[in-house]
């Protein structure tokens, strides 16, 4: 981006037409900032799968955090979580109502408590679709019915929880997609959604590799990458290939495939662990199908990484990997390194490897 | 004059029948004998009488003298009565005739005045020096040369409206318009400019643009500010665009960089209107505030009212920005060429044929080729460019000095795109705004002979903004298309010799088609804790629309001219029945078919405005009014909105005085109160009701003085200093407290002046300071696990502020002179100190780091006019 203040003499002129630009818009010069949200510089939750990614209300969801330390083999730090039951007014333009960001416990009406732990089982509310779905809240006698809440891009909603670190206080706030019945459609398009759209699949990274000659893949642990210090490793992230039409054996359950149908698919229903197609109601209601994006956020305990978070959007979704560059840290030693693979619907899961930095 | 006088009724003769006189006779048709000059003019008053014999069909037979009054009194009463016509006498009760006497008395009786007498000094605007042999003409035929103390007189004006021209060679022709009252004397000064480039100003155009500030206003009678066109064009910091001038009003606050909007006496920038000769359009500036969609050379006066505005217009809880357009020229052809590195623009006036004459206008940015052509980078990438382009024309039809039919129309388009790109898909941006406008109209003004003023606008509009964009996956579109129906006619006349009124029929009409998809807070509304490059919530929702929305407003008011012109009361009152009608009462679901929605109200707006001349140097003014303004097409959405809004309301409250220091130096200050209720804001509750996103529970006030201390053009020199003080506050729904408004801005001062060098030369500056606008702390920030993102966690609504802005800008040009056109080239540079001054706070990924967003550096631009 072109400074505002230029300092060279030389330039003047282009730049002279530049600023002139930035007097015709409405916003002048935005500072950069020397963000490094990569390198873990403290404890910090980085990411929660759900699993099942996508439940119904009064279904069991088993919520499980990654939580990262400077230290590599640090132990486990303490989790509390709380489930919120407040929703959000027209008036927050946050994604959720700011009492979800409080301790469990002091606002009972506001949040259940589920516990303490890395990992912790939670049973989504009766009434989480009237409270975050496309259901109307209830209604007095003589009253209008509620408005629902809006959903997200990719058509669905969510049941927000907090984790919070114990040992600073820290919360941040996760989301479960909850299945809830489809809204504003008539039968027949209902019941075209209901036959196409399958439930959200966490997505899986694949593998992790340096982009070189043997695209040498990174190990999982026990087992170590060594880099020397302060090399710059290409890295390319992948997950799997989903097919664009459903194809009974290959062992996912897609879109109009059922019991009946594909037994040896959907018998146990599983989706694609990468960008997958799902069904959509347009503003015409009528079922479209769409394909997940996919982003994979990148951390390490040292050394810096070109970009903090890189992807595939929807219109990519065919392409299965995403690239990044780290940069080994002057000093030897071990580094960790996470990734905390996103799709679009929600759904996310995470690995973590150690490299061996050498002189 | 007219002649003579009446006289006095005449007595009935005696009765000179033997039988009994049953009906005596009686005068049918009375002849007014004229006064004989010789006798009226020496005095004399005198009865003549006469007998008379009277047919028994009522005609006159035979008269004659009885009593002498001399020749010339008997001759003229004689000539009359033999023209006199009676009910016959009836003797016995049948029609007979008869002989009368009958005294026919001559009196002198002062007379009524019928006509105005006209007066006045002409006088160097420069140095106040008088002026002899100006020729003043009025439109009646009737003229007079200044003597050699510049003193001219005028008598026997005809009551009315007259346009009065002062001419001279080597002088700036200079055209008024007086109203003359029976018997009263009217006394003018006129202050004309040299035509030479050695003397004060160039030798523009016949007609002078005026600029008329009209500071808490509601009439051009109340107190105004005049700038003339070639002033506004001088000031530093406008690159020459007239309408530039009206963000250098006291009561404008400073827009942020590139913004365009006009804030006033802190209304949002949606509540005050933007008329173009009498149609209202979408918005006074293009995008990014550089320039105005009216060719300058077409503009004849802007007039910015603040509030407080009289029943002439409504709809609107702010301000009004009126821009009156210049009549094409009806001598010669003129017109211009202009380039400087932003667009280019050019305009041809000329009559056509015999009473017509034509006007036409067009100008286009070029900034967005000109970077193209300059950088090597995608520089769209970085900056978003805004493309423009903008046209007028009209053709005038003026069969006569005070009647006209004019048929014309103006277009404009504007459209800003951005995009920003990113390794995370979720932080790639795009956004396309887009703005056009077009009306066409067709005006119809005279003057009756009586003064009166009668105009009639019919109009027709097409309006079609567009916003496309997101932010990462989150989609927001916003496309609203428009038809604009109008209707504005009235009459303007003298009823009374203390009274002018004018009564007259507003009406408007909108029929508007949109579709909005993405989040209920994107784009955000005023009151929104918005912080800049926050990602809008990724709630979505999609929805369709159509309103007719439509109000007609009768109205009337009247100005009472008291205590010999002092005092001025002007009251009105504006009768407005308004009705929307929407398609949707509640979102479509499934097949269902859609229910529509219909609100309709009718208000009672009155206005009051009083002005008081202490003296011919000290004037006290105040005004007060309610107003009203409809839901917008925007505001009532099922889904996004609400689609039962009803009309917002305000009431206007402000006084002032206008103090003339010196001949040249006056002061103007005006102190103001503002209060609005059922504004439309978010609903708060936790589960609103289906199609009530949006309520009418906001409440607003606002309050300040404001000040302007004006040097009036002598000697080259003219300047002004503008401040205002005030505090601008809005209580959402649910809240108890009031906090700051979006577009509070405590203090905003501004000074400027332009000094002609002589010899073409001429230099200005600028100097502004304005209070930051508020914003919304950021007091902590939350991860989101599931967006892989930082949200922020907010502290009291706009509990803080950006700094102060300053800045002082500078402007040169030079005048070259041909034999019949002439070329300035001029250099305005802007931020001439390069500071870097906040627009707006910046915070990194994690909420952790603030920084300001700087405006302009320091910025020159150069540009050349061509005219002829």
């Amino acid at each position: 981006m072109l400074a505002c203040y230029p300092t060279s003499p030389a330039r003047f002129a282009a730049r002279t037409l530049s600023a002139l630009a930035l007097m015709l818009t409405a916003v002048g010069c935005v500072p950069t900032f020397d963000d490094n949200l990569s390198t873990i510089s403290h404890a910090s939750v980085l990411a929660v799968q759900a699993e099942p990614a996508e439940a119904a209300p009064g279904e069991k969801v088993q919520l499980t955090a990654l939580v990262a330390t400077p230290v590599v083999d640090a132990a486990s730090s303490k989790l509390s979580w709380g489930l919120c039951l407040a929703r959000k007014p027209l008036t927050e333009l946050g994604p959720v109502n700011p009492v979800c960001l409080e301790q469990p416990g002091q606002d009972p009406s506001s949040i259940t408590p589920l516990g303490e732990g890395a990992s912790v089982s939670a049973t989504l509310p009766q009434d989480t679709c009237r409270l975050f779905g496309p259901s109307s809240p209830e209604s007095k006698n003589g009253e209008p019915a509620g408005r629902p809440v809006d959903p997200d891009p990719t058509g669905g909603f969510y049941q927000p929880f907090g984790v919070t670190l114990v040992d600073t206080s820290v919360t941040s706030l996760g989301s479960v997609r909850i299945s809830c019945p489809p809204r504003g459609l008539d039968q027949e398009q209902a019941g075209a959604f209901t036959s196409q759209y399958r439930r959200n699949e966490n997505p899986v990274l694949a593998s992790l590799s340096v982009i070189d000659t043997e695209q040498t893949a990174v190990p999982d642990e026990p087992a170590k990458l060594t880099v020397k210090v302060g090399q710059t490793l290409p890295l390319r992230a992948s997950w799997a290939a989903c097919p664009s039409e459903p194809t009974c054996g290959d062992g996912i359950c897609g879109a109009l495939e059922d019991k009946v149908s594909c037994a040896s698919d959907c018998t146990t229903p599983k989706g694609c662990t990468g960008a997958e197609p799902y069904a959509f109601i347009d503003e015409n209601s009528v079922v479209q199908t769409r394909h997940e994006s996919i982003r994979v956020s990148w951390f390490a305990t040292a050394g810096s990484y070109a970009a903090a978070v890189t992807g595939r959007e929807e219109a990519e979704s065919a392409q299965t990997s995403t690239d990044n560059a780290w940069t080994a840290p002057a000093e030897s030693g071990d580094v960790r390194l996470w990734l905390v693979i996103r799709d679009a619907r929600g759904g996310q899961s995470f690995r973590s490897f150690v490299l061996s930095v050498q002189p | 004059m007219k002649p003579a006088l009446a006289q006095n009724a005449p007595s009935t003769g005696e009765d000179a029948a033997r039988p009994r006189l049953t009906k005596p006779p009686k005068i049918a048709k009375f002849v007014e004998a004229p006064y004989p000059e010789s006798e009226k003019a020496a005095g004399r008053t005198a009865s003549v009488v006469v007998q008379i014999a009277i047919s028994a069909t009522g005609t006159v037979d035979a008269v004659k003298v009885v009593e002498s009054a001399g020749p010339a009194f008997d001759e003229a009463a004689l000539q009359a009565i033999r023209q006199f016509l009676f009910e016959p006498a009836e003797v016995n009760n049948r029609p007979s005739p008869i002989r009368i006497n009958y005294r026919y008395d001559f009196v002198i009786k002062e007379e009524a005045p019928t006509t105005a007498q006209f007066a006045g000094t002409v006088r160097n605007h420069q140095n106040g020096e008088a002026l002899a042999g100006v020729k003043v003409d009025l439109d009646t035929g009737a003229s007079a040369v200044s003597d050699a103390v510049g003193h001219f007189q005028i008598d026997g004006v005809e009551p009315g409206a007259h346009r009065v021209t002062l001419s001279r060679t080597d002088l700036k022709a200079l055209q008024s318009e007086e109203h003359f009252e029976a018997g009263k004397k009217l006394d003018a000064t006129y202050d004309v400019e040299f035509n030479t480039p050695d003397k004060a100003a160039d030798d523009g155009d016949a007609d002078d643009l005026e600029i008329v500030i009209v500071a808490p206003t509601l009439t051009k009678q109340v107190v105004s500010t005049k700038v003339d066109a070639d002033q506004a064009r001088r000031v530093a910091g406008t690159s020459g665009d007239v309408l530039k001038i009206v963000e250098n009003l006291p009561g404008v606050a400073r827009a942020t960089a590139g913004s365009g909007q006009v804030v006033v006496w802190g209304a949002a920038p949606e509540d005050t209107r933007v008329y173009i000769d009498g149609m209202r359009v979408p918005l006074l500036y293009h995008f990014g505030g550089f320039r105005s969609v009216i060719h300058s050379d077409l503009v004849h006066s802007v007039e910015l009212i603040p509030g407080g505005y009289g029943a002439q217009y409504g709809r609107g809880l702010g301000g009004l920005v009126k821009v009156d357009t210049r009549a094409p020229s009806s001598d010669r052809l003129h017109g211009s060429v202009a380039v400087d590195l932003i667009d280019a623009s050019t305009s041809v006036s000329a009559p056509v044929a015999k009473q017509v004459s034509a006007t036409i206008a067009a100008r286009r940015s070029h900034l967005d080729s000109v970077l193209h052509a300059v950088t090597s980078k995608d520089i769209d990438q970085f900056f978003p460019i805004p493309q423009y382009y903008d046209g007028q024309a009209r053709v005038r039809y003026q069969p006569a000095k005070s009647t006209y039919l004019e048929l014309g129309g103006m277009l404009s388009s504007d459209e800003v795109s951005r995009s920003t790109p990113n390794t995370d898909p979720a932080l790639r941006k795009r956004e396309t705004r887009g703005l056009d406008f077009q009306r066409a109209y067709l005006r119809y003004e005279t003057e009756t002979s009586d003064g009166g003023k009668v105009s009639v606008l019919p109009w027709l509009g097409w309006d079609q903004s567009t916003l496309t964009g997101a932010f990462g996956g989150t989609p927001t579109v916003l496309d609203v298309s428009s038809r604009d129906y109008g209707l504005r006619a009235s009459y303007r006349g003298r009823v009374a010799p203390f009274l002018t009124a004018e009564a007259g029929l507003d009406l408007e009409a909108v029929s508007s088609s949109a579709r909005r998809v993405g989040s209920i807070t994107a784009p955000p509304r005023e009151g929104d804790a918005h912080i800049f490059s926050q990602a809008p919530s990724d709630l979505v929702n999609t929805d369709r629309w159509q309103t007719v929305s439509a109000s007609a407003a009768p109205y009337v008011e009247g100005d009472f001219a008291l205590l010999e012109d002092h005092l001025h009361i002007i009251p009105g009152v504006r009768l407005e029945p308004q009705f929307t009608s929407v398609s949707k009462r509640v979102p479509v679901e499934g097949s269902a078919p859609a229910v529509g929605e219909y609100v309709s109200d009718t208000a009672l707006e009155p206005r009051l405005a009083i002005r008081y001349a202490l003296s011919s140097r000290v004037t006290f003014k105040a005004a007060y009014g309610q107003y009203r303004q409809a839901a917008q097409p925007e505001d009532v959405s099922a889904s996004f909105g609400n689609p039962s809004l009803q009309s917002s309301r305000a009431t206007h409250l402000l006084f002032g005085g206008a103090f003339d220091l010196s001949q040249n130096l006056a002061v103007e200050t005006t102190v103001f109160r503002t209060t609005s209720e059922d504004l439309v804001t978010r609903n708060p509750s936790l589960a609103p009701f289906i199609a009530q996103a949006l309520t009418n529970q906001g409440q607003g006030r606002s309050y300040g003085a404001q000040f302007l201390l004006r040097r009036e053009l002598a000697k080259g020199f003219f300047g002004w200093v503008a401040y205002t003080i005030l505090r601008a506050e809005r209580r959402d729904a649910g809240q108890s407290e009031y906090r700051l408004f979006d577009y509070d801005q405590t203090h905003v001062l501004t000074a400027l002046a332009s000094y002609d060098l002589g010899k073409g030369f001429d230099i200005g500056v600028r100097g502004r300071y304005a209070t930051g606008y508020p914003r919304t702390p950021v007091i902590g920030s939350y991860y989101d696990l599931r967006t892989a993102s930082y949200q922020p966690q907010l502290g009291a609504k706009n509990s803080i502020r950006i700094p102060d802005f300053v800045e002082l800008d500078v402007r040169g040009s030079k005048r070259f002179k041909f034999q019949s056109s002439s070329l300035e080239i001029y250099l305005d540079v802007q931020n001439v100190t390069n500071r870097q001054n906040p627009e707006e706070i910046a915070y990194n990924a994690d909420y952790t780091q603030r920084r300001y967003i700087e405006g302009l550096p320091l910025l020159p631009v150069f540009g050349a006019k061509w005219e002829f």
